[in-house]
């Protein structure tokens, strides 16, 4: 085979080589996106060990957190309830923004070939939309004892009814609590415009 | 944000991809690779031209190896034994599976740094310093590898058929 025809062969060969749609036009989307704000890194740095080991402590942090938030909410909603003799707390209704009605929860797990894309668009949302009455919560069942913190977590947000429904990770959901519905759902193949739009229309409006 | 329209940013994603195959040798790999190096840009609000991305990519890629324990673009050895002019022919590679043509076992079998430099040579249309400056190498040391690449290749794609173009 002489080098000019090795050439062409390799020109072709590599040529024939595209991604596979959907990545092409969400990557594009992305870099054309008119406000990206800081992406953080999808692959860490750091040794695997020291990785996890920091992601455990991240997420014991984060969780101990949202169940402080959510303790202290639920707290101040049942304060309010002895106080006025109300009917119970309608998340629907509520307009403290400690137990917002809606929630968006990202399905992850270390192990979801999924997740390294899905990660970024959370982080996007949570920044552009983290003034406003949306709760932003990652379900991780990496491993069992993630798995029972995540659990620990959905029920003291009200929102352990998902449980009750597979799921697959690598995916955000906008959820509902009050009416215990999935009101939009955002894959790897989705677009995140859409998922914006539901969220947009579902925000409680002020009077 | 980039000022770049639609259709140059698809062919530098379609270029991204390329290299990144290059590298890896595996669509999946590469298409983490690609998204892999695509957020980085993003979160550095870096360029959005060929080098860069395809510095980011190279960069992502040897960040992988190390997290793997994988020794990658290491200084070439000139007396690594050569593979066999008839280790391919017309037989499958077994480590790609089934369907792999003759060139792709064949590429199968050169190094990353190998692929790498001549997918930029042939198909981007870098120079040997354009390739050194973009993967930190002399040129010397590109001119070696895209050499000994072709000669392999040939050497393993004797006698198999490999359509005309």
């Amino acid at each position: 085979m002489t080098e000019v025809h090795l050439d062409s062969t390799l020109l072709k060969y590599y040529g024939d080589m595209l991604p596979p749609d959907d990545v092409l036009t969400r990557l594009v989307t992305l870099a054309q996106a008119d406000d990206v704000p800081q992406v953080p890194a999808v692959r860490p740095t750091l040794s695997p060990q020291r990785f996890l080991a920091r992601r455990r402590l991240c997420f014991g942090l984060a969780a101990a957190a949202c169940i402080a938030l959510a303790v202290g909410g639920i707290g101040y909603a049942g304060f309010r309830i002895g106080r006025s003799n109300a009917v119970p707390v309608n998340p629907a209704a509520a307009s403290d923004r400690a137990t917002p009605r809606l929630v968006a929860v990202k399905y992850y797990a270390d192990w979801c070939p999924r997740c390294p894309v899905i990660g970024p668009l959370f982080e996007i949302l949570a920044e552009k939309y983290g003034n406003e009455p949306v709760l932003f919560v990652t379900i991780d069942v990496t491993d069992d004892a993630r798995r029972s913190q995540s659990r620990l977590l959905a029920s003291e947000l009200g929102i352990d009814w998902l449980y009750d429904r597979p799921r697959e990770t690598g995916m955000i959901l906008l959820l509902d609590r009050g009416s215990e519905e999935v009101l939009a759902r955002l894959t790897e193949t989705g677009q995140m415009h859409d998922l914006e739009v539901v969220l947009a229309a579902s925000m409680p409006h002020d009077p | 944000m980039t000022t770049l329209p639609a259709g140059e940013l698809r062919d530098l994603v379609e270029r991204g991809y390329r290299f990144a195959m290059s590298l890896t040798h595996d669509p999946m790999r590469a298409e983490d690779l690609l998204q892999d190096a695509w957020f980085s840009i993003l979160k550095a609000r870096g360029s959005w031209n060929r080098g860069y991305l395809f510095a980011t990519i190279r960069n992502r890629f040897v960040d992988q190896c190390r997290r793997n324990n994988v020794v990658v673009f290491e200084p070439l050895v000139e007396d690594e034994p050569e593979p066999d002019g008839d280790a391919v022919g017309s037989v499958f590679d077994e480590s790609e599976g089934s369907g792999a043509t003759p060139l792709s076992s064949a590429l199968g079998r050169l190094r990353p740094e190998e692929r790498a430099a001549l997918c930029l040579s042939v198909v981007e249309g870098f120079s040997a310093r354009e390739i050194g400056e973009l993967l930190d190498w002399p040129r010397g040391t590109v001119l070696s590898l895209i050499h000994r690449a072709r000669a392999k290749l040939q050497r393993m794609l004797q006698g198999s058929e490999v359509p005309q173009r």
